[in-house]
């Protein structure tokens, strides 16, 4: 499978009035054509920020670590200048955000939002762009789009709001959509229509897509394959049957376990298993191996930073309970 | 022969007035006559999604939001039979009831105040229902919520700033706990929370149930939360209850069609469970809650409406033993 | 679109200490005031006014009356009179410290007036809501509209000028802007779940009011004070410059630009005494920026959101 995308050793640091702070350290993933890839985390562990760093969009005093390559079809996009991302974002590499309310400009009307990604990045006449614009608000299924394409967003509910959001990111076909909590902030009724929609077009579009989310179910429902973060580092990665059936890593097997399991009765529900401890702030990540405190399996070697393991089917952990000597 | 039930809300009605033009009134109807019970020892779950007015029921019933209507019976954790319309009290009348009837907040960045030490916040209920003859007594019942809670005691003198979401949630539960109530309103405790820490509060609001033979009213969107922890559920569409049922009997054999397509919307973290392509998908916006016409509520996105459900308003009626459903296709 | 970083050495980045461990709320409050750099100097120059004010007369071997004759229209760096004299022979150093005790005094005084009747009002207005809100927020629109300098020169001209008349004039027209602010942050606490908390534990109100909202309304107050400061100031000047504020021969420093203003394009000697209106106008420049920078950074610093990358 041709990799789209290639992230190498992402490390991000961040100068604040606490001090350095290095939410992001040693990130390192790929994401093949017409993939969909997971990245689950709690907050502070940095999904976030890895998604935003693929397309440059942090703060003034945010840096780049000086070993990080982020390769988009091969070419290392992280040294571009301004021009050149500027043509990447929006049509090869797009973005779809949490928050529907505040990611559409309150003052121009949908269809200029939309259509000024064609004009922008197909040159298109305002005529075309609002013509396309059209046709892309019937694919994302709102109903009567010549008449939203003239409404406003505060006019529009959540659900459809973020509808209009994947159809300006999918506008221009790109090749990589960066979904970030796309449903989180969505109804659970209205959730379930947004990743209906979301994988309709990712058959329709065959875009390589990487949802980041904290929602288990939605990365069992729309993900082939999956990166669990922890504090700022990738603890395990997997395919999504891998991951799901035969977790590894002590974070993951507690998080799948801690969340209560709809599936069984309420009879059968048991006394939820709990991680101790709380998530660390990047400020003040643990020496070693960063679960280590919060972990019921830790031992002398964990005082150690533990390195990423492959195994065979493409599974790997973070851990040094499955060290293996025999490399 | 059925227990009386500790709690009886009939017809509870939260209208908020909305300016609209010189004469006509629009109103925002955000819970529209709604009736519950709830059993001593019971924890029976309000679900929905927003705009249900699921919060809203809950601030009524401690008085935050003034009722448009209905009766609040309140049968205290004493269990005569006599019970009382909290409603109907005057604010001094009512006072000595906010201790038996406590409340658990959502956000736990905003639900303590931040210029207090966690100790005062604390210490304010004991203050305002007398409890403690002394400074010393109050500290060292502090203490002891903060350690049932699973805090150090000697955090007390800190802010809540220096404490995370998880730990300040459970600050939030001391509050409640200490006046040792009987009724225990929980507004979406969990749902602001990281999903490892979620389970830790899951189970200490189970053990503190036990502990204190607490009956709580669970107020959540999360179905798995509520399925975990609550023995019935009621199901809210917009101002009004669809459908009652104890858990499994809601989760196994719902009847109404909008608890139907909320169930299957539910993404489960399995992905041997994959739902995508066959789910009954709710389709349309949740509509708004002002003015709402007099048909029943979900016809707009109801896959299985027919005439009758675009003129009149279904009420809530037994469908089987307990469970209670709202919808012309069951009867009447 | 404008956030791009470019690849750094980690270690070129100037390493700050650790993170350092905040324990209190005064702590971090401190620590974010400290890193406002230009709050510092605000600070720090206005002690250092106070400071002149107060104590330079102490050094100084004339008073604000004394008239040397021998020295009219004398510039700066004359023997014995470091700022000059002015024409009736009065040291222009001595008069600039006299003067900034009047005008400090008569900006901290209404300042801390318009904002304890700003915040009662405020208060009230927001928490209570209704009838009281709706009558409170129209007398202060009422109020608002009413033009203040011709009021102003109305009421000097009837009552009389002197410190106490200034004061008053100036807090009666000042209270409003405080008493909208603080019932827009009332209004909003009053939503918060602390609040709501409290209620429903069955606090009192006037006990939610005063250990509720209150303390979450006094940081933004207080920014909001030393702002009313330096309007006072310049208020007290523009007075002072229209002959309405303190009378002579007691300095303010907008009386002194005031009588300066008779001499600025030439004098009978032929001498532009120009160093009649730089010191007092430089005095009120420095002093009203300092407050500005004092303002911004205590608004910064107590702001709770306001820690970057945090």
């Amino acid at each position: 499978m041709e990799r789209i995308l290639e992230v190498d050793n992402l490390k991000i640091s961040f100068k604040t009035q606490l001090g350095r702070i290095t939410p992001l350290d040693g990130v390192s993933f790929s994401l093949s054509k017409g993939e969909t890839l997971g990245i689950v985390g709690e907050s502070g562990c940095g999904k976030t920020i890895t998604a935003f760093s693929i397309m440059r969009l942090l703060p003034k005093n945010s840096f780049l670590g000086e070993d990080t390559r982020i390769a988009f079809r091969g070419k290392d996009i992280s040294t571009l200048g301004k021009e050149e991302l500027q043509r990447i974002r929006g049509k090869s590499i797009s973005m779809v955000f949490q928050e529907p309310m505040t990611s559409l400009n309150p003052l121009y009307t949908i269809g200029w939002q939309i259509s000024e990604v064609y004009r922008l990045h197909e040159g298109l006449s305002e005529e075309e762009a609002m013509t396309r614009s059209v046709e892309m608000l019937r694919l994302v299924g709102i109903p009567e789009p010549k008449k939203r394409v003239t409404e406003f967003p505060h006019q529009l509910s959540g659900g459809m709001r973020q509808r209009v959001m994947i159809a300006m990111a999918l506008a221009c076909s790109p090749e990589v959509l960066i979904a970030d909590e796309p449903t989180t902030a969505l109804d659970v009724t209205i959730q379930a229509q947004v990743l209906e929609l979301m994988n309709e077009l990712k058959d329709k579009f065959s875009t390589a897509t990487i949802i980041i989310t904290h929602d288990l179910g939605v990365i069992a429902e729309m993900c082939d394959r999956v990166l669990v973060m922890y504090a700022g580092q990738i603890v395990e990665s997997g395919g999504i049957f891998d991951i799901f059936d035969s977790p590894m890593h002590p974070y993951t097997k507690g998080l799948i376990n801690s969340i209560p399991k709809i599936e069984i009765s309420k009879k059968e529900q048991r006394k939820l298993n709990v991680i101790s401890g709380y998530v660390p702030h990047p400020s003040s990540f643990p020496e070693g191996c960063r679960f280590r405190p919060r972990c019921s399996v830790a031992f002398d070697r964990c005082l150690e930073k533990p390195p990423l393991i492959d195994f065979e089917n493409g599974h790997s952990v973070r851990c040094w309970l499955f060290e293996r000597n025999d490399r | 022969m059925m227990l009386s039930p500790m709690v009886e809300i009939k017809n509870l009605k939260k209208w908020f007035p909305i300016k609209s033009g010189f004469r006509k009134k629009s109103h925002l109807k955000a819970v529209d006559g709604v009736d519950l019970h709830i059993f001593k020892g019971e924890t029976l779950g309000l679900v929905g999604e927003s705009g249900c007015g699921k919060t809203t029921i809950g601030r009524t019933l401690i008085k935050i939001y003034q009722p448009t209507d209905g009766e609040f019976l309140y049968r205290g954790g004493g269990s005569t039979d006599d019970n009382v319309d909290i409603f109907s009290l005057s604010e001094s009348k009512m006072r000595p009831f906010r201790k038996e009837i406590q409340m658990v907040f959502q956000d736990p960045y905003a639900s303590l105040n931040p210029r207090m030490t966690v100790h005062d916040i604390i210490a304010e209920g004991l203050r305002v229902h007398s409890v403690g003859k002394s400074k010393e007594e109050r500290k060292s019942m502090i203490s002891d919520i903060l350690e049932k809670v699973g805090l150090r005691p000697e955090y007390m003198y800190r802010y809540p700033h220096e404490f995370s979401g998880g730990q300040r949630q459970r600050i939030g539960i001391a509050r409640s706990m200490i006046l040792n109530p009987a009724l225990v309103i929980c507004d979406e405790p969990v749902s602001a929370l990281d999903v490892s820490v979620q389970a830790q509060v899951i189970n200490l609001l189970e053990d503190l149930k036990h502990e204190f033979e607490l009956t709580y009213l669970f107020i959540a969107h999360d179905l798995a939360v509520v399925k975990h922890i609550c023995d019935r559920i009621s199901v809210m569409y917009l101002g009004k209850i669809v459908e009652t049922a104890e858990t499994d009997e809601l989760f196994n054999n719902a009847l109404h069609p909008y608890t139907r397509g909320l169930l299957s919307s539910i993404p489960v973290p399995n992905p041997h469970l994959r739902k995508t392509g066959k789910r009954e998908i709710v389709k349309g916006d949740i509509p708004s809650p002002v003015d709402p016409p007099d048909t029943c509520r979900f016809v707009k996105r109801c896959p299985k409406a027919f005439d009758r459900c675009g003129k009149e308003s279904p009420s809530l009626k037994e469908a089987s033993d307990g469970h209670f459903v709202s919808c012309f296709l069951y009867g009447e | 679109m404008r956030k791009f970083f470019y690849k750094r050495k980690l270690d070129e980045i100037e390493e700050k200490a650790r993170p350092i461990h905040i324990n209190s709320y005064r702590q971090l409050v401190w620590a974010k005031f400290k890193s406002h750099k230009l709050a510092v100097l605000g600070a720090v120059m206005l002690v250092a006014v106070v400071i002149f004010t107060l104590i330079g007369p102490l050094f100084i071997d004339v008073g604000y009356e004394d008239m040397d004759f021998s020295n009219l229209f004398s510039p700066p760096f004359t023997e014995g009179h470091l700022f000059g004299t002015d024409e009736l022979g009065h040291d222009v150093l001595v008069r600039v410290m006299y003067g900034g005790r009047i005008s400090l005094f008569v900006g901290f005084a209404s300042a801390v007036i318009t904002t304890l009747i700003g915040t009662a009002v405020g208060l009230f207005s927001g928490f209570y809501g209704g009838l009281v809100d709706r009558f409170l927020m129209r007398f202060v629109d009422v109020m608002l509209s009413i033009p203040m300098f011709p009021i102003l020169i109305t009421l000097t001209l009837v009552f009389g000028s002197g410190i106490s008349n200034i004061i008053l004039v100036l807090t009666v027209f000042g209270w409003m802007g405080v008493s909208r602010l603080v019932r827009g942050l009332v209004l909003s606490i009053r939503e918060t779940e602390y609040v709501m908390s409290a209620k429903a534990m069955g606090v009192r109100n006037v006990r939610i009011i005063l250990r509720h909202v209150l303390p979450n309304v006094v940081p933004i107050v207080i920014v909001s004070a030393t702002l009313n400061m330096s309007y006072a100031i310049l208020a007290e000047s523009s007075l002072s410059y229209l002959g309405l504020g303190i009378q002579p021969p007691m300095p303010s420093w907008g009386n002194m630009l005031q009588r300066a203003m008779n001499y600025i394009l030439g004098t009978t000697t032929g001498v532009n005494p120009w160093w009649l209106t730089v010191f007092p106008g430089f005095f009120i420049f420095i002093t009203v920026l300092n407050v500005n920078f004092l303002g911004d950074g205590l608004r910064d610093a107590l702001d709770p959101k306001f820690v970057s990358e945090s």
